[in-house]
C-alpha cells in the first residue's frame, strides 16, 4: 500500500517534471502564437488537444504551464522553508517568552491569506507570476512555523540535546547537526504538501487574474480563459493537469516519509 | 581534592501558582576518586541534582563548587573547565545517541567543542582518540562508521561511555544507566564502568533506584527523598545499618528471591 | 485442569527474519502462576502478544494456542473481542500508555465492566469503587474522577490491575508489570497483584526479565532464549539448579548481591560452553564484532 502510494505520487510528479522538460526543447507550436483562424480547433492530430479562444496550441501550452507550475511550487516553498524553518527552531529550542512572541506573530500571517497578500501585492506593483509567489510562500510561513516548532519541541526532550549539551556544543551547532537532521523527514512530507497547495494557490490566483497576465501559458490562466459552454474540453484539460501535480506531489510527500527514516528500517 | 561541593542548594520549578521543590536544601561534598551512588525514588530530585552538577540547571540558591571553584555558568572559563572535566552518561542510550550520526561523529563531539577544544590537555588527533575509546569500551575501532541503530542496546551503552570519556574526563556523571537493561547487558556495562572507573581513577556520581547497583559499584552513597537529604555516608554504613527509617524502608522494598 | 495450553507455536514476521518464537509448547493449569523469563528480543512479548490475539498483520503465525479448548489462532475477531476483558485480560508494562489519556479512570473501568455483564451504568460504578478501595486507591471518588496523568505510576498500574481483574477473568497476561516504577512502589504493587490474582482465583502468565520479581511472583518458571524454551521446572528447582548454561547465566548476572563490591560480575558468555549457545547469543545479545546490517 505505502508502496504503491510512493508508485503513484512519482509517476504523477514525474509527468509534470517531464512535461516541463521536454518544453524547454520543445513544443509542438509556439505557446504564445495566436491564430485567428483556428480558434476552439478540436482535438485532432494538427492540434493534439485543441486549441484555445485565441486559436493558441492547448498542447504546447500544457507543457510550457508545467514550468511555471514548478517554478512557483519550488520558490513559494522555498520562501516558506527559509523563513518558517530557522524561525520554527529557534522558537522551539529558545526562550517561552520568545516563542509566544513569535506565535502570536504567526496567527496574524495565519489570518492573511495568500489571496489577501496577492490583491495587496497586485495593486502596489502589478500582478505577475512573481507577485503570485511571493503571496503563497509568504502565507505559507506560519505552517512551517508552527511544523518545526512542534517537532523540534519533542526533539529537545530527547537526551542526545542534554548529552551535546554536557560536551559543551553550542546551541547553533546543536540546531544545525542533532535537531535539523531529526526533523527533516517531516519537513520533506510538509514541503511537498505544501508544494501542491501552491500549485493549487497558483492556479486559483491565476483564475483570478492575479498571477500570470494574459497570454502567459499557466494552468490558472488556461482554465480561465477556458469557456466551458463552447469547448469544454479546454477547460477540462488545465484541470487534470492541476489535479495529477496536486495529487501526485502529495501522495510522493506522503510515502517519503517512511523511506527518509533510518530508524524504521530497523527490524524488529 | 574536594571534586564537587554543594551547600544549602535549593531548585524550585514551576510559576507563582504551582511550585515544585525539586531540591530542598541539600549539601553534599564530593571528594576526587570517591564513587557516589545518589539513591531515591522518582521525584526525590536526583536527577536534578545531577543536572546541577552537569551545569545543565542552575539552583534557584545555594552554592555548588567544582574543584574549588564557584559554578558560574556564565564564566567562559569555568565553563570550559567544566566541560572537559565532567562528562555524563545517560539512562537510555536510544534516546541518549543521535539517530542520524554515525558512532565517530557522536563519540568525537565533545572534543569539538568551542570550549574545551584549545585546550591544552585535548586530544589534537580526533579520529586517533576515538579509536582509543572505542577499544577502551571494548568496540572495534571500525564500527565508528555505523549508525546506532545497527547496534544492540549494550553496544550503544558502551557507545555512550566512549563519548563520555572523549575528553578525559576527571569526574563521570551517571543517571541510572543500566536501569533500563537485561541482567546480562547491566552485569557488562557495570564490569566495563567499574572498571574504567578505577584504571582511569575517575571520580563517579551515579543516580539510580537500583540499591544492589549502588552497594556493589560506590563506596559512599547519599539517600534523596522529596529533594531532601535522607542520609549519606560510606555504602556500607547507611546500607548495613541505616538510621532512617526511610532508609530502611528502600531497602526492604528490594525484591529479593522469596525464601522457602 | 489446563487453562492455555500453547502447542508448537511459531511467529515470524516475514520469511526474512529469523522466527520470533520457534516452536514453543508452554501449558498453564486453571489458578497456576508461570513466569515467563527472558531477556529483550527474546520472544516473550510476541508470545503474550500471540495469546492476546495482539500479533500485527504481517506477523505470520503456525501452531496453536488453546485456551479453555478453543484455538484461539483460529477464533473470529468478535468472539476474541468478547472474551479478552472477560476470562483473559492482560497488564501491560506502561500504565500510561495502557490507559486512554482523554477518558476518567473510572469511567474507563466501568466501561470494561458494562462491556462484558448486563448491568446499568449505577451498577457498574458501585463494582469500580468496590474494586478501586480494595486495590489501595484512596480516595476513590476523587481518583475515579481523575485522568490518567493526574495519577502516579504506582496509581496508574493500580488503576490497570484493577480493570483486569474486575470480570473474575481465569487467566490475567502480566507483561512486565511493574518495570517502570520505582523499587518501593513495585514491592506494594507486586503484593497487590498476587492477593488480586489469588482472590479471583485467576491464573497468571507473568512476563520479565527479573528473575528476582517471578521468584517471588510465580509457583512455575519458563526461560525463553532466541525464541525457544530452553527450560521449565518449579521456580526454586530451576533457580536452585539450572540445568540449561542459558539459564545458569541468567541466574548468574541477576546475583549482583553475591558478588563483593568492585568484583566482576559474571556475565551470560562465561557460562555459554555449547557452540549452538555462543552462536543464539552472538545473535541476540552483544556481538564482539558488529557488522553492517542490510539497510
Amino acid at each position: 500500500m505505502k508502496r504503491l502510494t510512493v508508485i503513484v505520487g512519482l509517476v504523477c510528479s514525474g509527468l509534470v517534471v517531464l512535461a516541463a522538460l521536454v518544453s524547454l526543447v520543445w513544443t509542438p507550436y509556439n505557446p504564445r502564437r495566436v491564430d485567428p483562424g483556428h480558434k476552439y480547433a478540436p482535438l485532432s492530430w494538427t492540434h493534439l488537444l485543441g486549441t484555445d479562444m485565441q486559436g493558441m496550441d492547448t498542447l504546447s501550452r500544457l507543457l510550457v504551464g508545467a514550468q511555471t507550475t514548478l517554478v512557483v511550487g519550488v520558490l513559494a516553498v522555498a520562501i516558506a522553508a527559509i523563513v518558517g524553518v530557522p524561525l520554527g527552531i529557534f522558537v522551539g529550542m529558545g526562550h517561552r517568552f520568545v516563542g509566544e512572541v513569535v506565535a502570536r506573530g504567526m496567527d496574524i500571517l495565519f489570518a492573511l491569506p495568500a489571496l489577501l497578500l496577492a490583491i495587496l501585492l497586485a495593486a502596489a506593483t502589478g500582478a505577475s507570476v512573481g507577485t503570485a509567489t511571493i503571496a503563497i510562500g509568504v502565507s505559507t510561513i506560519p505552517i512551517f512555523v508552527r511544523m518545526t516548532r512542534a517537532a523540534t519541541l519533542t526533539i529537545m526532550n530527547q537526551d542526545y540535546i542534554l548529552a551535546a549539551q554536557v560536551s559543551g556544543t553550542p546551541t547553533p551547532v546543536i540546531a544545525v547537526r542533532h535537531v535539523l537532521p531529526n526533523i527533516a523527514p517531516l519537513l520533506g512530507v510538509q514541503a511537498a504538501a505544501s508544494f501542491s497547495m501552491a500549485i493549487l494557490a497558483e492556479a486559483g490566483l491565476s483564475y483570478l487574474g492575479l498571477s500570470a497576465p494574459p497570454t502567459t501559458p499557466t494552468w490558472g490562466r488556461m482554465l480561465k480563459d477556458a469557456n466551458i459552454f463552447i469547448a469544454p474540453t479546454q477547460a477540462v484539460i488545465p484541470g487534470i493537469a492541476i489535479a495529477v501535480a496536486v495529487l501526485g506531489f502529495n501522495m510522493l510527500g506522503d510515502g517519503l516519509r517512511d523511506y527518509l527514516d533510518p530508524r524504521l528500517k530497523e527490524v524488529r | 581534592m574536594t571534586a564537587f561541593e554543594m551547600t544549602h542548594v535549593s531548585m524550585t520549578y514551576g510559576g507563582r501558582r504551582r511550585r515544585v521543590r525539586a531540591l530542598d536544601d541539600v549539601s553534599l561534598s564530593v571528594e576526587e576518586h570517591q564513587k557516589w551512588g545518589i539513591v531515591g525514588q522518582s521525584g526525590s530530585g536526583k536527577t536534578t541534582l545531577l543536572k546541577i552538577l552537569a551545569g545543565l540547571a542552575s539552583p534557584t540558591s545555594g552554592q555548588v563548587r567544582l574543584f574549588g571553584r564557584d559554578l558560574d555558568l556564565k564564566s567562559a572559563d569555568v565553563m570550559a573547565e567544566l566541560r572537559s572535566s565532567v562528562q555524563m552518561v545517560f539512562q537510555d542510550p536510544r534516546s541518549s545517541l543521535n539517530p542520524r550520526m554515525k558512532i565517530s561523529s557522536i563519540v568525537s563531539e565533545p572534543l569539538r567543542s568551542p570550549l574545551v577544544r584549545n585546550r591544552p590537555d585535548m586530544p589534537t588527533d580526533h579520529a586517533a582518540r576515538v579509536a582509543e575509546v572505542l577499544r577502551a569500551v571494548g568496540l572495534p575501532p571500525d564500527c565508528g562508521d555505523l549508525y546506532p541503530h545497527e547496534l544492540s542496546g549494550g553496544q550503544r551503552q558502551r557507545i555512550a561511555l566512549a563519548r563520555a570519556l572523549a575528553p578525559h574526563p576527571r569526574i563521570l556523571l551517571a543517571d541510572e544507566p543500566v536501569s533500563a537493561m537485561d541482567v546480562d547487558v547491566r552485569a557488562q556495562v557495570l564490569n566495563l564502568l567499574n572498571s574504567l572507573v578505577d584504571s582511569m581513577g575517575l571520580t563517579l556520581i551515579m543516580v539510580t533506584h537500583d540499591l544492589s547497583v549502588v552497594r556493589h559499584t560506590c563506596d559512599h552513597v547519599l539517600v534523596l527523598n522529596q529533594g531532601r537529604v535522607v542520609e549519606w555516608g560510606p555504602t556500607s554504613t547507611v546500607m548495613g545499618d541505616p538510621r532512617e527509617e526511610y532508609t530502611r524502608q528502600l531497602l526492604a522494598s528490594t525484591i529479593r528471591r522469596r525464601t522457602v | 485442569m489446563t487453562l492455555l495450553a500453547i502447542d508448537d507455536l511459531s511467529v515470524d514476521f516475514g520469511r526474512h527474519h529469523r522466527p520470533a518464537l520457534d516452536h514453543v509448547s508452554l501449558l498453564v493449569d486453571a489458578g497456576q502462576r508461570l513466569g515467563l523469563v527472558g531477556a529483550s528480543g527474546s520472544g516473550k512479548t510476541v508470545l503474550a502478544s500471540a495469546v492476546m490475539g495482539l500479533l500485527p498483520d504481517n506477523a505470520h503465525l503456525t501452531g496453536t494456542v488453546r485456551f479453555q479448548g478453543r484455538d484461539l489462532t483460529r477464533l473470529p475477531d468478535a468472539a476474541f473481542s468478547r472474551l479478552r476483558g472477560q476470562d483473559l485480560t492482560m497488564v501491560f508494562q506502561e500504565p500510561m500508555t495502557a490507559l486512554d489519556p482523554t477518558m476518567k479512570v473510572g469511567r474507563q473501568a466501568s466501561e470494561v465492566r458494562r462491556l462484558h455483564t448486563r448491568c446499568s451504568a449505577a451498577q457498574a460504578r458501585a463494582k469500580v469503587d468496590e474494586i478501586f478501595t480494595r486495590v489501595g486507591l484512596d480516595p476513590v471518588s476523587q481518583i475515579a474522577d481523575a485522568y490518567p496523568h493526574e495519577l502516579s505510576g504506582g496509581q496508574r498500574q493500580r488503576v490497570v490491575i484493577a480493570m483486569a481483574v474486575m470480570n473474575n477473568p481465569s487467566l490475567v497476561i502480566c507483561d512486565e508489570p511493574t518495570t517502570a516504577l520505582d523499587a518501593m512502589v513495585q514491592a506494594t504493587v507486586l503484593a497487590l497483584l498476587v492477593e488480586e490474582l489469588d482472590r479471583v482465583d485467576a491464573a497468571c502468565l507473568f512476563i520479565s526479565h527479573d528473575l528476582d520479581v517471578v521468584s517471588s511472583m510465580c509457583d512455575d518458571v519458563a526461560v525463553i532464549h532466541g525464541g525457544r524454551i530452553v527450560e521449565t521446572g518449579g521456580v526454586d528447582e530451576v533457580l536452585d539448579r539450572p540445568r540449561h548454561p542459558y539459564t545458569q547465566g541468567l541466574v548468574a548476572t541477576a546475583r549482583i548481591d553475591a558478588v563483593g563490591p568492585g568484583q566482576r560480575l559474571p556475565v551470560i558468555d562465561d557460562f555459554s560452553s555449547t557452540s549452538d549457545l555462543v552462536q543464539a547469543a552472538s545473535e541476540q545479545c552483544d556481538t564482539p564484532a558488529p557488522t553492517r546490517q542490510d539497510r
